[in-house]
């Protein structure tokens, strides 16, 4: 792992869109909990994103020369410090082996039904675990190189389903009711933007701090307005009830799409760009928690260790969300719950320390 | 066969590991290998993988309770 290469803001921007937009089309969860209501969730998502963005590059504009783990030691104490980001650890690693699953459940559900989950994800192990070795400019880059083709597939297949929309799904309005608004809201940004915390930890691998949070702002919307135009297009190519009944609504939409008489399943492009960006939200979680475990558990040459924490996330999530059902419950139910303190109250105390600590330097003047 | 292999390819590399870096003086590094790599070989290791810990069994046993009582309390929401 090359521990000093940069990138720039607008890498970490794409990263950040990259991130986001090839996980979440996955389920649309919160569509089938929400139905027409969804952009409630998608504008709550919007605003909470930025919020939570605005906090975290707040608090590393304060300490430019140091990166979030050294952040935490200073503001909150060695031990105290640790002990928060065992509980990030851990919830990094449940979010990594939830991904890994989801990808290895969507092979296994509708392209490849022969194959073990395990072999697939070993594989999925392996290609983030090089990612994670050959460190985090090749993986921006690379993220770039991708992202021009992934936009010009989804583009272009949203015009070839335009045809199919019968009616406006996102009327009639506000009828959904107020505990699914809650859920859907609170899921969707459980999956998507409470994991900016992430990104705070590669922030001080960015050569311009001060335009992060303007590109990042950028990609949140971007992220949001693709959230929003997939939900739409599923919604009123497929109406409420396929879309309820559909384990991948958004894949069960591309399916639709048809290029002439004999020109048919492009889909399987797209599910090819959208697999390798999910291996960037992965890598990406990974490269952060190879680094952050490297800090708490003080490792002076991380190399090593690289590969073992990359079978650490494989052997973890060969043992993790096993039957289907329970992976859809705990997504749910308990991982917007266990993703509160380590995804919006570290942050947040992040913040409040931040404000005493410059009081205290304002007052001692 | 290819949870043996992970068990045993897991423990060799922690062996070898532990070996090397306490060859170039880094003792701590070689403990926390050795430990690492033990961990991962238990979740393959026969009897006691299954019953090796996991973060959705150790958040299934914290949360529950509390997911419970807002989803189905608070929030009427049964789904």
């Amino acid at each position: 792992m090359i521990v000093k290469e940069k990138i720039t803001h607008l890498q970490l921007g794409f990263l950040l869109f990259g991130f986001i937009a090839g996980f979440e089309s996955m389920f649309l969860t919160e569509s089938k909990l929400m139905k027409q209501d969804v952009w409630i969730a998608n504008l709550f998502n919007t605003a909470a994103g930025l919020a939570l963005f605005w906090i975290i590059s707040f608090v590393q504009r304060q300490f430019p020369n140091l990166n979030l783990t050294e952040i935490c030691d200073k503001l909150l104490g060695r031990w105290f410090s640790k002990v928060l980001l065992c509980v990030y650890l851990l919830n990094n690693l449940e979010t990594i082996s939830g991904g890994f699953r989801a990808v290895s459940m969507f092979y296994t559900t509708v392209i490849l039904p022969n194959t073990s989950s395990d072999y697939l994800i070993f594989l999925y192990a392996a290609c983030s675990t090089y990612a994670v070795y050959i460190g985090l400019g090749t993986l921006a880059r690379t993220n770039l190189v991708i992202l021009p083709f992934f936009l010009l597939g989804f583009l272009v297949t949203c015009l070839f389903i335009i045809p199919e929309i019968q009616t406006n799904p996102f009327l009639p309005q506000l009828k959904s009711s107020l505990p699914n608004r809650l859920v859907g809201s609170m899921h969707l940004f459980t999956f998507t933007f409470s994991q900016v915390i992430t990104f705070g930890f590669l922030m001080s691998r960015v050569e311009n701090m001060k335009k992060i949070f303007p590109s990042c702002a950028i990609a949140i919307l971007m992220t949001n307005i693709y959230l929003i135009m997939i939900s739409y297009l599923t919604l009123s190519s497929l109406g409420f009830n396929y879309v309820q009944t559909s384990t991948y609504p958004f894949f069960s939409t591309i399916q639709m799409v048809k290029f002439g008489e004999y020109l048919e399943r492009i889909e399987v492009l797209l599910v090819g760009l959208w697999t390798v960006l999910t291996l960037v939200y992965v890598a990406v979680m990974q490269y952060v928690f190879t680094l952050v475990a490297g800090h708490v558990f003080g490792i002076s040459k991380m190399k090593p260790f690289v590969v073992a924490m990359g079978l650490l996330c494989f052997v973890h999530t060969s043992k993790s969300y096993i039957r289907t059902a329970d992976h859809f419950t705990y997504g749910i139910k308990i991982y917007p719950l266990s993703s509160l303190l380590p995804c919006i109250a570290f942050p947040v105390l992040l913040l409040v320390m931040t404000l005493i600590k410059r009081r205290r330097e304002v007052k001692s003047l | 066969m290819f949870n043996i292999a992970i068990f045993v390819g897991s423990l060799c590399y922690g062996v070898v590991y532990f070996v090397l870096l306490r060859k170039r003086g880094k003792l701590s590094d070689a403990v926390i290998m050795l430990l690492l790599c033990g961990f991962i070989a238990g979740y393959n290791a026969p009897y006691i993988g299954k019953r090796w810990p996991t973060v959705e069994k150790l958040y299934n046993g914290l949360y529950t309770p509390l997911s419970r009582y807002i989803f189905s309390h608070l929030l009427s929401f049964n789904k």
